[in-house]
């Protein structure tokens, strides 16, 4: 029992050395109760609560990991509002409500219009938008307006005929004129 | 050549004759696995569980089941500790070990003085075969009847002690029974109480003489025929 000990004890006063020497005795007597058959049993209970405690590792393991019915059911909830979500997003902000709007028009339905050329009125009236319509009106009156103008249609015509006049000029001019004769349009072009 | 912390007749090295690096093997073998840690728990529980199992039992009024429970439950927790490498040896180990065991059974004692059953069970020990009465003297020496004289006269000599360590002040009485049962050193008493070594001379000291002055109260040494001495 003392093979720690020091020897502190050997310098104590004679009364002081007779009570520790007492009390190692009755450290002796209060450990001979440790016998070789409990000690035994101790070591076979180490090695079960060694056993316990893998399992309940093991144990804890799993369950950090199952998932559970109200986990999949919130994470089934959460994927469909992502779903849902991004579908509206699409839909508002989508790419092909940005070029109907440069075309003039939305198709009916929205978004997914196909782009509506006011040249093509007969699509227009197949779609029955009444965007589209308003678009083709739009186009007719501009055509009426120029029709309608003849101010404008003048001086259209005046410029385009300057214009032939100048290219004959450089034409004449120009030593590789001969390229741009046209014998059957007569000469100049 | 014997292996490591064994004596030629099979029992674990004593922890003075263990060196550190014997005691750090023997502490990374009882880290592994069973059945690969059974011979290095075997062979902890030879060196220490003896002093443990004494310590506990004396500050439990000598309840030897509940000792029992104490050291299983102390080595237990260090073989968690050891596995889970939350315990790196640094040659401190006997005064961690002592620490771990002396807060399990301040916590059953706290247990027991709320059942009030640490109290009964002292009295029952007192009541029980351990005889109390003062011995009688025979005068045929190395007959059976010497034995067993000599015998009850020990045991009365045990539970006057009992009694008074139950007297001493709960610092006091800490120190003589780490000192006495756990067998430390004034070193590790240090250690163990984180206190200053000088502290614990002195208080080892103390307590002592508070010690002799109860049992003299209780009985005179003289009239016992010196059976302290």
């Amino acid at each position: 029992m003392t093979e720690q000990r020091d020897h502190f004890d050997d310098h104590l006063p004679e009364d002081l050395r007779k009570v520790s020497a007492a009390l190692d005795r009755l450290a002796q007597a209060d450990a001979a109760g440790f016998d070789p058959a409990m000690q035994e049993r101790i070591a076979a209970s180490l090695k079960a609560s060694h056993a316990q405690h893998q399992r309940g590792l093991q144990e804890h393991h799993r369950r950090r990991w199952r998932i559970t019915p109200m986990a999949r059911l919130a994470a089934s909830l959460l994927i469909i509002i992502g779903v849902g979500a991004a579908w509206l997003a699409l839909r508002t902000t989508g790419p092909s409500r940005v070029t109907s709007e440069r075309n003039g028009t939305l198709a009916r339905g929205g978004g997914e219009g196909t782009p509506t050329d006011p040249a093509t009125p007969g699509l227009a009236e197949e779609l029955g938008s009444t965007e589209s319509t308003s678009a083709a009106e739009a186009w007719a009156s501009l055509d009426a307006l120029y029709e309608d103008d003849p101010a404008i249609v003048r001086t259209a015509s005046e410029d385009a005929e300057q214009l032939w006049r100048a290219l004959g000029e450089h034409a004449t001019n120009d030593p590789l004129a001969g390229l741009f004769t046209n014998e059957e349009s007569g000469g100049a072009l | 050549m014997l292996p490591q912390g064994m004596q030629p007749d099979g029992s674990p090295t004593p922890p003075a004759q263990a060196d550190d690096a014997a005691l750090r093997a023997l502490l990374r073998e009882a880290a592994t696995p069973p059945p690969r840690c059974d011979s290095a728990w075997k062979q902890l529980l030879g060196i220490y569980g003896k002093r443990v199992f004494g310590l506990a039992r004396s500050r439990l009024g000598g309840d030897r089941d509940a000792a029992e429970d104490i050291v299983q439950s102390v080595f237990s927790k260090l073989a968690v500790k050891l596995r889970a490498g939350e315990y790196v040896e640094e040659g401190k180990f006997e005064a961690y070990l002592f620490r771990v065991a002396m807060n399990r059974i301040r916590d059953e004692g706290r247990r027991r003085s709320r059942s009030r059953e640490f109290v009964t069970n002292l009295e029952a020990t007192r009541n029980s075969g351990e005889q109390v009465e003062p011995p009688v003297a025979d005068p045929l020496s190395g007959s059976p009847a010497d034995h067993a004289a000599r015998r009850t006269q020990e045991q009365h000599e045990h539970n006057l002690l009992r009694e008074a360590l139950a007297q001493l002040p709960e610092a006091d009485r800490e120190v003589i029974e780490l000192r006495h049962h756990g067998g430390m050193s004034f070193q590790q008493l240090s250690l163990v109480l984180e206190e200053p070594i000088g502290t614990i001379l002195a208080r080892h000291h103390r307590a002592l003489r508070k010690l002799r002055a109860i049992l003299d109260g209780k009985l005179s040494l003289e009239q016992t025929g010196g059976s302290l001495s």
